[in-house]
């Protein structure tokens, strides 16, 4: 075994203690949750525990930029050591709205106005790549850097699952490299079990966050479901919600 | 109730109206210039002119009061621009008053998201319709594609290429429009498009090409075909001078190279 991870997992301080000596010093891992148990909250929980020496960085690709900030601070984050990339602002920008200009020139038609003032060709910027955009920024992590992609729903809807793959594989192994820690949201239910499977098979750690209707409330469990080379860390636990985000039930243990 | 049809005469059809290119030599050979509501080819390999002279046919009608249009897919306008200006025949107040107008095709591609490489038969549709839209609202009378070939790239198929062809031919002429599109050849092709279908459909040919004498490349011009009106087959020598084009017959004992 290599050297171990260190600090905060997750921000829940008996299962960190438990699974930090396990994992290596640069782990991926995969966060499983249905639509409604707040993955990604637990997510931002994990991103807040960020430190001076491993900032976070955290990619949305649903929330505004603010919403991830304000609840960042809700949960002790230091915004001083969060990085946001707004995957889903850019897509818009870059992708989705030219494409609503698009409909609007087909629908009512070309007019000599749309050809206007226009940047001329030679100097446009290439059309715009979120594989090659996420691929970049990742490369030019040369620090250990504690790492969100919330979520991969996203990327697996407009990208195919191989530069999906690539994504991860090319995120862990930047982890690896410089002892970072990585979190991957990814909502069950949604995809083929082929997606889930490949990237269950490259994570080291594999969490699956639950809500089930308890009486008038709703009871969160988190189940490890993997720890790499460690099959007796596998363990659920109940988790309460408190204002500072997640916490182990009473005992901590089920 | 039937009514008796008067008895017809054999007549000759009466002379179209011409479009009068302004170039020089060119009407000459047209016998009094393209008529009028044509689509003709202007075929010839690299550097025999085909730009040079699409763009002072349209000057000169936009000269003379005819609005026009040139759809480009190789050249930027502001390129474009800056080359027309070498020329004396050209003026900048032609753009300005929008009677000559400048459109950048791959532009247009961008504005109506046609960004891949083969068009799909909707999106043909789409191309056709929105040229001639630009082409109602700048009330162009004259236009120019250049060139014909990039364009039939991203058609690739025959048949839509014909498709294409027809429906923009049938919509400029519907328009009154006299259009000039530019066909690239390679001079070792010995034909006047890519595809060979371009040239059954159009109304016109005229070719552009290459000759040597004593050393010297001359450009030479020659109208192959010109539906509705009679018209010199002749090879002319070709000038490109700043004050336009100038046409002059080629004397027998030069050997062609081009088209």
């Amino acid at each position: 075994m290599g050297e171990e991870s260190t600090g905060p997992i997750l921000g829940l301080a008996e299962l960190d203690r438990e699974l930090a000596p396990s994992l290596p010093k640069g782990w991926l891992g995969l966060l499983n949750a249905p639509t409604d148990a707040e993955a990604s909250l637990l997510a931002k929980q994990f991103a807040a525990r960020a430190s001076a020496e491993a900032p976070a960085v955290f990619y949305t690709t649903y929330e505004r930029t603010e919403e991830v900030q304000s609840t960042f601070r809700a949960l002790g984050g230091d915004p001083a050591r969060l990085r946001i990339v707004n995957l889903a602002e850019e897509y818009f920008v870059h992708v989705l709205s030219p494409q609503l200009e698009v409909s609007r020139i087909r629908d009512r038609g070309l007019q000599l106005s749309d050809l206007a003032h226009r940047q001329p060709v030679e100097i446009a910027p290439p059309p715009y790549n979120l594989t090659n955009r996420i691929l970049s920024d990742i490369a030019g992590l040369n620090d250990p850097f504690r790492l969100v992609i919330d979520s991969l729903d996203f990327l697996l809807e407009v990208l195919d699952l191989p530069e999906v793959l690539t994504i991860a594989r090319q995120t862990r192994h930047r982890a690896q490299s410089l002892g970072a820690q990585t979190l991957l949201v990814l909502h069950s239910e949604i995809h083929e079990r082929r997606a889930s499977g490949l990237l269950e098979e490259m994570a080291d750690l594999v969490l699956e966050l639950s809500a089930q209707p308890e009486g008038p409330r709703f009871e969160h469990r988190l189940a490890v479901r993997k720890v790499r080379n460690h099959p007796e860390l596998k363990r659920t636990a109940t988790l309460r919600v408190t204002p500072n985000g997640f916490a182990l039930g009473s005992g901590g243990r089920p | 109730m039937v009514t008796a049809t008067p008895p017809t005469e054999s007549r000759p059809a009466p002379p179209r109206d011409r479009c009068v290119t302004g170039i020089d030599g060119l009407d000459n050979i047209l016998h009094g210039g393209i008529p009028k509501g044509s689509m003709v080819l202007l075929a010839g390999a690299v550097g025999t002119g085909k730009t040079t002279l699409s763009l002072e046919f349209l000057v000169r009608g936009a000269e003379a009061g005819e609005r026009s249009l040139f759809l480009s897919v190789t050249e930027s306008s502001v390129k474009l621009t800056e080359n027309l200006s070498a020329f004396e025949f050209f003026r900048h107040d032609l753009l300005e008053a929008g009677s000559l107008v400048i459109v950048d095709l791959p532009d247009m591609y961008s504005r109506l998201g046609l960004d891949h490489e083969e068009l799909t038969t909707e999106e043909i549709g789409l191309l056709t319709r929105s040229i001639l839209a630009l082409v109602a609202e700048t009330g162009a009378q004259r236009v120019v594609l250049d060139s014909l070939t990039s364009v039939g790239y991203r058609i690739r198929r025959e048949e839509r290429i014909r498709d294409f062809m027809l429906t923009l031919g049938q919509g400029l002429n519907r328009l009154g429009c006299t259009t000039l599109l530019v066909s690239e050849v390679a001079s070792s092709e010995g034909r006047y498009s890519a595809h060979g279908v371009e040239e059954a459909i159009v109304d016109g040919v005229i070719l552009l090409g290459n000759a040597s004498r004593r050393g010297d490349i001359l450009r030479v011009l020659q109208v192959v075909k010109m539906r509705g009106t009679s018209h010199s087959r002749a090879q002319y020598v070709m000038e490109l001078t700043p004050i336009g084009l100038l046409m002059a017959p080629h004397l027998k004992g030069n050997r062609p190279e081009g088209g």
